[in-house]
């Protein structure tokens, strides 16, 4: 007999009933589906093996296979097992079950697993950084860059990064810093002006550096974060820009193709973030922040001022907890 | 270039913008324009890092570290101003929804194309937002001196320097001229009080459309 031709039980039914309610009690969770030892939903497993092992949501795609392979990714990465402590649970992932008393607890627990974003030092955080990932950085001539992580990547000693963030800074702040260490391979910047040492050591040869327009790096690592494989943009047509890519033409104007960008991990600074994860900019520290939270595999926000969950509106949240994996109080 | 040409410029820039304009203003000379808006003509500064509603510096010691200009000087942000991320800020200006913008320009030429943002082997600094800026805009103003130190020209018949953009320039505005690009080729409409048609056609490296009355430009105007 199949687990679901089990049928359902009629507690008390051979004496029957007096007075008051019952419930019937269905025989394939009961003697099939509940774990007798833990006392829960075995339907759960995956979701307490995600917890207990630090499981990010996005890095479980919907199959066995493809988690199996990313997960087996991220550990070649060294991403894996030092990765944040709460998991993502869809909403759909449980509503489509029927839920007994004690299902219904254990899913609650899994739930507040999942909005405790996981606080560290700015050392901690950038110890997943290892030679040669590549990581993004948010901030716009260094407003908006997290001092304090680029501090520890610096005092790390990485090799070989290939940095995506808006410019390089000046000498001795926010990205200028790495160039100044010695820690780039690869620079993918719209403006590098500012720092006359980016400029040395790309005509030097030692550090590779593709100009990329502002408004083009916004949307490329949009299209990364957003699951888009590409945006058509009128910037760049008819320059060195359009080089090599390929050109569309949609209602007689033409367009360049341009790719997504992703990362292996984000830097951000965002002004407050509450336990959850949610983050709050401010004024023009908020440039390439949001986008750039959508777009690696594992996010790191630095952050001024950490408030306890409730205290931030709804309404006032820019980035949502659901993208921020680490989080490093000032 | 002189303190006066760069005022000059700036003053001249200034009366093509109308109340209620949605404008960026470049980097270095074309940020002087805010400073010279003929009375009665409000606009909205737009900064590409991500708000609307720029003001003026703020006073020495009331700096905001996270507020600055796309240049990376600290500013302030007016009553009704907004802050955003950097993909707003440049679905505004890619989008059609600035009115103006004002740019500097190494060389702009008489199809409106614009190089300012490297010369190969000197000046790498990168384009920034410029790009964006050239193709989104309604209305692309150049600000710039009429030639480099040396005399050569900056408006020229092809720019040999890599472009910012093609054919995105609408008005280019010098020291010694108002220059308009329209579908013929580059129009003159206005000169320097302290210069003349033939000065301007000897300083300049392109072809220029001269029509039968040349006004001077009128500063007075401006405030």
């Amino acid at each position: 007999m199949s687990m679901s031709g089990v049928p359902y039980y009629i507690p008390k039914a051979r004496f029957g009933y007096r007075m008051g309610h019952d419930k019937l009690v269905d025989g394939m969770i009961h003697d099939g589906l509940w774990c007798p030892f833990g006392d829960y939903h075995m339907g759960l497993t995956a979701e307490n093996i995600a917890v207990k092992y630090n499981i990010v949501r996005r890095w479980r795609p919907g199959n066995s296979y493809g988690s199996a392979k990313a997960l087996s990714q991220l550990a070649q990465k060294g991403l894996l097992f030092c990765a944040p402590t709460f998991v993502r649970l869809r909403p759909a992932s449980c509503s489509g079950m029927k839920v007994a008393s004690g299902e219904r607890q254990a899913r609650f627990i899994a739930l507040e697993v999942r909005f405790m974003a996981r606080t560290v030092t700015a050392a901690e955080a950038v110890s997943h950084i290892k030679d040669g990932m590549t990581i993004m950085v948010g901030g716009f001539m260094a407003v908006g860059t997290p001092e304090s992580l680029i501090d520890a990547l610096v005092a790390k000693g990485v090799r070989d990064l290939t940095l995506i963030s808006n410019d390089t800074a000046f000498p001795g702040r926010g990205n200028g810093k790495l160039v100044d260490a010695g820690c780039l391979k690869k620079v993918i910047a719209s403006h590098i002006g500012t720092n006359p040492i980016t400029g040395q050591l790309m005509n030097s040869g030692k550090l590779e550096v593709t100009l990329v327009p502002q408004g083009t790096l916004a949307e490329q690592i949009r299209a990364g974060g957003a699951g888009l494989g590409g945006i058509l943009t009128p910037t760049g047509v008819g320059t060195t820009v359009e080089k090599g890519k390929t050109v569309i033409t949609v209602n007689e104007r033409r367009y360049l193709l341009e790719l997504p960008l992703r990362a292996d991990v984000a830097l951000l600074k965002a002004h407050k973030a509450d336990a959850a994860g949610n983050l709050v900019y401010r004024r023009s520290a908020r440039n390439f922040n949001p986008i750039m939270a959508m777009a690696a595999d594992l996010v790191i926000a630095e952050v001024e001022e950490l408030v306890p969950i409730g205290e931030l509106d709804p309404d006032q949240v820019i980035t949502p907890g659901l993208f921020i994996d680490l989080i490093v109080k000032l | 270039m002189s303190n006066d040409k760069r005022i000059l410029i700036a003053k001249r820039v200034a009366q093509e913008l109308k109340n209620g304009d949605v404008v960026n203003l470049g980097i270095g000379l074309p940020t002087l324009v805010a400073n010279y808006l003929p009375p009665g003509v409000k606009v909205w500064l737009q900064s590409e890092n991500g708000f609307i509603g720029m003001g003026p510096a703020p006073e020495p010691g009331q700096e905001d570290p996270d507020l600055v200009d796309a240049g990376g000087r600290p500013v302030t942000i007016l009553p009704g101003g907004a802050c955003f991320d950097s993909c707003l800020s440049f679905s505004i200006i890619r989008g059609g929804h600035l009115d103006a913008t004002v740019l500097g320009a190494l060389q702009v030429d008489e199809q409106g194309n614009l190089a300012s943002w490297m010369i190969p082997g000197k000046l790498v600094p990168g384009m920034g937002g410029a790009m964006d800026l050239t193709v989104g805009a309604r209305r692309v103003i150049i600000a710039t001196e009429h030639n480099l130190k040396d005399g050569t020209p900056k408006i020229v018949q092809q720019c040999t320097l890599p472009l910012t953009a093609a054919r995105q320039v609408d008005l280019i505005v010098t020291e010694l001229a108002v220059i308009e690009v329209t579908p013929e080729g580059l129009l003159l409409k206005e000169i320097a009080a302290d210069t003349t048609v033939p000065e301007v056609i000897q300083r300049t490296g392109a072809r220029l459309i001269i029509p039968e009355k040349v006004t001077k430009m009128d500063l007075e105007l401006a405030s």
